[in-house]
């Protein structure tokens, strides 16, 4: 255990003396803030799914809603978007975090003396991902920050936050960073290149979530629509940003994350085994 | 304190050690030599446990490094030959990570990592960050980390590569010092590191072993013959045959050209005779008195002593020739006397 703590705390510190950790937090805070100023002060913006309805209803009828300008419900109408918005965001930032997580070590042969410390592959490989998702945690409270925002300003711009289902996001998205940095690992894992890692990562991400869309296509076989919204990522967490609860996607998340781990694991065994 | 039992290792097509065994007691400073490929690297690997052996069996510290492998690793250190440390911390954070991953805690930890980097002399770099050391430092900082945990058994692969000369010394100096009581395995395609560092010598050669014995056996120290080089200018046959009449002379042979003595002038239409006395016996006398006597002109006579270069040479050569490749056998053989052996190696490669 203390061996494990030592390694978790020199990942952890890791990632906050280079600079790619901030580089990562910048950026999302910077596209989270303007992707919720969107939401949030232009309310019926493409993120809302009723916005061609109800805006052509406006056009119609200025009066409609006795001149005020309209208050949106906060919770359904703008997180849902807002945070499928950010977990397309988290496909392009979080293979730059998984990317060097274990290649580096082949590449430097740190890896050598690991393997020869009395360690076991689990306690390397978790060490090295809690530390990866200590960063991303950081990246899930500032949305919870965001959730503060309507609660201060008391209803006055946008509505009242309704925080299970704003909760039930928040933990969508983290589950869905939690199986995209997992899935991550396994290449990094698999080279000694962290460009190819990162390239491999956010391909096989951005395929998950293609597949997502693509299975609404219109001529697509009904069991094949079945599998790809199974597993497309993106359509997993659809249901969790609006605030619905499954046990099944939740499951499938935590199936995704264990798989991905026990996969680098292996991957970090034959490695050592070929030499 | 180490057993390593017909061990062979396999990398897809390349066999890289085949029925490698050796012993090594305790505190015993075992010098692991071979030219580059031979498999030093992967015989030490496999001894950490870094990864298994494709057959035989090995015992470090009386356990099992297949089945027993934490016991194992609790009581090594090991300097790998590229020296990988996390190049983005300080000294002292680094050795105080290492501790604690081997399992070291509190006050015990602290006292350990001090006393290491005393050991080592890194006391005044303990803030520099490893990436701004130089390459020897890095080397001390890589042996900080193998001592720290007060292993049994250290094995360090190549520790004095890439080092310049002054640091040579040192680093030898540093391995011979902070032995101890442990129990040592050094690896090395230099000759003389191992004279200087190490009690027995092993010799590896392309995945087989081809010696192992003390220094001095090797080298021939305790035979019961000496060998005479007698140089001179001149018939040689009427030499050898009055040698040949000589009591007491065991053989007389011609020296070959790596056997003879560096004589650095004059040398030129001399010829080496190498007569073989007994150890016990003072026959020089004798023997230079036959020489000048047969009418030549002698300028230099001197005892032979069997270089740890030319043991390894032959131990190599004769390996090659049971093997079939007769090619590296004759580039042995013609080579330079005073070439050292890094310099087979570029021709083995
Ligand atoms: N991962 C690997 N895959 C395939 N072959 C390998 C691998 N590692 C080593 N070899 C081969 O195994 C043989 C022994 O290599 P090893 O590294 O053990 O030699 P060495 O004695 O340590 O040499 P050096 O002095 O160059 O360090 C060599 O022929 C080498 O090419
Ligand atoms: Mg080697």
């Amino acid at each position: 255990m203390r061996a494990f703590l030592a390694l978790f705390k020199r990942e952890v510190a890791h990632y906050f003396t280079s600079p790619i950790a901030y580089v990562v937090l910048v950026i999302f805070s910077f596209l989270s803030a303007w992707f919720y100023a969107i939401g949030f002060l232009f309310p019926f913006s493409e993120y809302s799914e009723q916005y061609p309805m109800i805006q052509m209803q406006m056009r119609q009828n200025p009066m409609m809603m006795g001149g005020n300008y309209p208050v949106p419900n906060f919770t359904e109408l703008i997180l849902p978007g807002f945070y499928g918005t950010l977990s397309i965001v988290l496909i392009f930032l979080l293979p730059l975090l998984t990317m060097r997580a274990i290649s580096e070590e082949k590449r430097q042969g740190t890896i050598e003396l690991l393997y020869t410390y009395p360690l076991t592959d689990l306690q390397v490989v978790l060490a090295k991902y809690l530390a990866c998702m200590v960063v991303f945690t950081v990246m899930a409270l500032l949305l919870i920050l965001y959730l503060l925002i309507p609660d201060i300003l008391k209803g006055e711009l946008g509505g009242v936050i309704q925080w299970k289902p704003a909760l039930s996001g928040v933990l969508g998205f983290y589950l869905f960073g939690a199986a995209a940095i997992a899935l991550g690992f396994i290449f990094s894992a698999i080279t000694e290149n962290q460009i190819v890692a990162a390239a491999l990562s956010f391909t096989l991400l951005l395929f998950l979530w293609v597949v997502g869309w693509a299975a609404q296509g219109e001529n697509i076989p009904e069991h094949w629509r079945k599998v790809a919204e199974a597993v497309s990522l993106t359509n997993r967490s659809q249901d969790l940003y609006k605030g619905l609860l499954h046990l099944s996607d939740i499951v499938f998340f935590a199936c995704v994350v264990t798989g991905s781990l026990f996969v680098t694991m292996r991957a970090l065994e034959s490695h050592r085994w070929r030499g | 304190m180490i057993e390593v039992q017909k061990l062979n290792k396999i990398y897809g097509s390349v066999h890289a050690i085949r029925d490698v065994s050796f012993e090594v007691g305790k505190g015993e400073i075992l010098g692991f030599l071979g030219p580059n490929g031979a498999g030093k690297t992967t015989t030490m690997r496999i001894l950490t446990g870094y990864f298994p052996a494709t057959s035989g069996s090995a015992k470090v510290a009386g356990f099992d490094v297949f089945n027993q492998l934490d016991e194992v690793r609790r009581r090594i250190g090991y300097l790998p030959e590229q020296v990988p440390l996390y190049l983005d911390m300080n000294v002292e954070a680094y050795i105080d990570l290492v501790a604690q991953i081997k399992g070291l805690g509190g006050r015990d930890r602290k006292k350990a990592v001090e006393k290491v980097i005393s050991d080592v002399g890194l006391t005044s770099m303990k803030r520099r960050l490893i990436k701004k050391l130089s390459k020897g430092y890095r080397q001390r900082v890589g042996l900080a980390q193998a001592l720290v945990n007060n292993p049994e058994v250290l094995i360090l692969d190549e520790p004095t590569v890439g080092l310049d000369p002054k640091q040579i010394i040192e680093i030898r100096s540093l391995v011979k010092h902070l032995a101890g009581e442990r129990t040592v395995i050094l690896s090395t395609h230099i000759l003389p590191e191992v004279s200087m560092t190490c009690d027995r010598v092993t010799i590896i050669h392309q995945g087989r072993i081809v010696a192992s014995d003390t220094i001095a056996n090797l080298t021939q120290q305790n035979a019961k013959t000496v060998e005479i080089a007698l140089t001179f200018r001149g018939a040689r046959d009427r030499v050898e045959q009055s040698l040949r009449g000589l009591h007491g002379v065991v053989s007389v042979r011609e020296a070959q050209e790596r056997e003879r003595p560096r004589i650095t002038v004059g040398n030129d239409g001399a010829s080496t005779l190498l007569v073989a006395i007994p150890s016990d016996s003072d026959l020089r006398g004798k023997v230079a008195k036959a020489v000048t006597d047969s009418g030549v002109e002698l300028i230099d006579l001197r005892p032979r002593e069997v270089t740890l270069e030319e043991v390894f040479i032959r131990a190599v050569s004769a390996e090659d020739r049971h093997e079939d490749s007769d090619a590296t056998a004759s580039t042995l053989s013609a080579s330079e006397p005073s070439q050292s052996t890094s310099g087979h190696k570029e021709e083995n490669r």
